[in-house]
């Protein structure tokens, strides 16, 4: 794949050097030439151009036309949603996405056809998830979230009981437990302890069921 | 004509005062204090607001649903697409006018990011020089024989 990255910072470099690594074609602009040297290893083998992220010619140097994926990840909002809609309008990219700091904006950029990362919104929605689930975490999502991995610990008032009393068949299935810092796969008649750590599959209908389990809600 | 105009800086005020001067209802709208508070200082009879125009809310209590015309005047090429593209796109402004600071990003300020007029001064200054250049007595170019 032909990546060109406009931005080189955590995020833009993290992304470069890792896809780079994975054997894509990487370009990364940055307005500042001496980002590449704070952020970028040696080892990177894309191209690095100093300039603007909406810079014709440089763009065309990046690859722009032959480009399938597009990130614009710099600091500025505004220069995002402009470098980023020029890739997916004038260049037609394929894939264009900008990272966007202001959950206000973001939605309007949406509207204008710009797919966004709301990196605020996002780490906000997470730190909330954390709050609100402290020993219900969700570690894994399959599908679009219809499906998840949760772990959660061990409600005292089940220990001694046995596994298949959490199984609900296409609902809840109890497939790992933690005791003692070993895990193993439970069996049909494994007893729950105390101090447990369980790992569930389960689908989004059957979260309220597992609450009731556990105790929760 | 009710006219908005994005950007306080030396160019928007320049700007507005020169609309005022024509009895046109001027609103300025600038995130910087102090440039807003220099405006006021001056005295311009237009309506100030302090805000960031690349806002739609912003725009909003700024009155852009009412103008008849947007100025995006601010110093930074970035802003001025997206106020323009705000004002034509989700304003449906009938006239925008763009400020372009870097000539290299001119080919952006086009219908494409709803910008119906491009003010570029450093283009206009170069086709004034251009044109003073060609118009120029020349010196007799001397032949290769010469």
């Amino acid at each position: 794949m032909k990546v060109i990255i406009i931005g080189c910072g955590r995020v833009g470099s993290t992304l470069a050097t890792g896809l780079d690594a994975e054997g894509h074609a990487v370009a990364i602009i940055d307005k500042r030439g001496d980002a590449f040297e704070r952020w970028i290893p040696e080892a990177f083998s894309g191209l690095r151009l100093k300039g603007s992220g909406f810079d014709r010619e440089l763009l065309e140097q990046a690859g722009i036309e032959e480009a399938d994926a597009f990130l614009a990840v710099t600091n500025g909002d505004n220069s995002n949603v402009v470098s980023a809609r020029i890739a997916s309008e004038h260049y037609k990219v394929p894939k264009v996405i900008a990272r966007i700091y202001d959950p206000r904006r973001a939605d309007i950029y949406r509207r204008l056809g710009i797919p966004t990362v709301a990196t605020v919104t996002w780490t906000v929605g997470k730190i909330r998830d954390l709050l609100s689930y402290t020993e219900y975490e969700e570690e894994a999502s399959y599908g679009n979230g219809e499906i998840a991995l949760i772990r959660a610990d061990l409600p005292l008032h089940l220990a001694g009981r046995k596994v298949t009393d959490l199984q609900v068949p296409g609902e809840i299935s109890l497939i790992e437990i933690t005791r003692k810092g070993r895990a193993f796969i439970p069996g049909a008649g494994s007893v729950l302890a105390e101090g447990d750590v369980l790992r569930f599959i389960i689908s989004r209908d059957g979260v309220g069921m597992l609450d009731k389990f556990l105790g929760r809600g | 004509m009710r006219v908005l105009i994005a950007g306080a800086g030396a160019f928007g005020s320049f700007i507005a005062q020169d609309l005022l001067g024509q009895n046109h209802e001027v609103t300025v709208l600038d995130q910087n204090k102090a440039v807003v508070a220099e405006l006021t200082d001056r005295q311009l009879s237009c309506r100030l607001v302090i805000g960031d125009a690349c806002e739609p809310r912003v725009l909003e209590s700024a009155g852009i649903l009412r103008a008849d015309v947007v100025i995006a005047a601010t110093g930074d090429d970035e802003d001025n697409l997206v106020i323009a593209l705000l004002a034509h796109q989700e304003f449906q402004v009938p006239r925008v006018v763009a400020r372009v600071n870097d000539p290299r990003n001119g080919w952006l300020f086009s219908e494409w990011w709803g910008v119906d007029q491009a003010l570029s001064a450093p283009d206009a200054f170069l086709s004034l020089v251009e044109e003073k250049v060609k118009s120029a007595p020349h010196h007799p170019v001397p032949t290769q024989e010469g």
